[in-house]
Parts: C-alpha cells; structure tokens; sequence
C-alpha cells in the first residue's frame, strides 16, 4: 500500500486547493471533511503527513491533534488556520504540531514544507 | 479584550470566514501564475493575487482595529 498524505478540513474548496498544491509522486491523497472522519482513517495506518485544518464543527484541530499525535507520534503535522495566529499557534504547537500556517497561505511555501517534511519517498511512480 | 461590542469569538469567526474565501484567490493565482505556459494567464493571475493580497491586508486591519477598541 502507498503511504498516505491525509488532507484534513471542512472546507470543499481549500481540500481542492491543497489537493492541487501537493505533489502526487509517491503518495495517495486522502481527504477528511472533519475531526471524526480523520481519526476514522488514522485508527489503522498512519498517514505519512497531515494537514489539519484548526476551526471545524464538530471535533476541531486542537481535538483531533492531540489524538493523532498519540496514534502516530513521527507523523508531522501541518496545522492551517484562518483566524489570527497569536491565538492558537502557542497552543498548536504545545499540542505537537509540526508546522503552524495561517490562511491565506502560499501553496508554493506550503509545498516546501511538505517536502520538508515528508520521508524520503518510495518512488513507484506510475505517472 | 474587545469592548468595542463584537466579542473576540465573533472576531475570531469572521477572520475565519473572511481569510478562508481570500485563501483560495490567492492560492489558486498563485499557482496560476507559476503552474500556467500562457503569458498573459501568469500576468492576470499575479494581478488577482496582487489584489487578494491588499484586501487581505485590509480585512487584518479591520479587524484589528475593532479588537482594540
């Protein structure tokens, strides 16, 4: 199975642009619309990395953080927020996140990190 | 503290709903303006970019100057 990049947020459109911002050598692409969709398809294998959006209803980042850093300690976790980042990125990054990026974001910033980030890649690309 | 009347939680949702629709003009024309062959599509690109930027700016200082009241 190919290691798994999990996209995490409520939002349709910002899933879309952090679809298409990501590289799709190597990694399958897996989206969550919530916190509890995002534990679901964590409960049995750990993403290789994660994007997490902070304000969602139902569970929201500073929820699911915790929990999937428990799960999967060496999994990086790239939390994104739109509200201002005084606020929350204090506690995010006590909660364990890897990287803090508010909104709007530069996807070009946001692919250098993920490639910051991500393990070396299995090259099995078929593309 | 805000006591301008609009509770932090409020400013907080509206940065939220404000910056979330601006992330996705920007981004997109960003990656537009690097992803496209076409001259003409990369310079109109950078202009919405150039353009959510400042309203960007704008709405951050909005909102910051309603949470100092």
């Amino acid at each position: 199975m190919r290691p798994f990049v999990l996209i995490v947020d409520d939002d349709e459109v910002i899933r879309s642009l952090l679809r298409m911002t990501l590289p799709e050598e190597g990694f399958d692409l897996v989206e969550a619309r919530g916190g509890e969709e995002a534990l679901q398809l964590t409960d049995a294998r750990a993403p290789a990395l994660v994007l997490l959006d902070w304000r969602m209803p139902g569970l929201s980042g500073a929820e699911v953080l915790p929990e999937l850093k428990r799960r999967h300690p060496d999994t990086p976790v790239i939390v994104l927020t739109a509200e201002p980042e005084t606020q929350h990125r204090q506690t995010a990054e006590s909660l364990g996140a890897d990287v803090f990026i508010t909104k709007p974001f530069s996807p070009l910033q946001l692919l250098a990190t993920v490639e910051r980030l991500l393990p070396e890649r299995s090259v099995d690309e078929s593309a | 503290m805000s006591s301008g009347g609009i509770p932090e939680e409020d400013l907080s949702s509206l940065a939220h709903e404000l910056n979330t629709p601006i992330s996705v003009i920007v981004g997109y024309a960003e990656l537009l303006e690097n992803r496209s062959n076409e001259t003409t599509t990369r310079e109109a690109a950078g202009q919405i970019k150039q353009a959510a930027e400042r309203l960007r700016a704008t709405v951050d200082q909005l909102l910051d100057d309603a949470r100092a009241r």
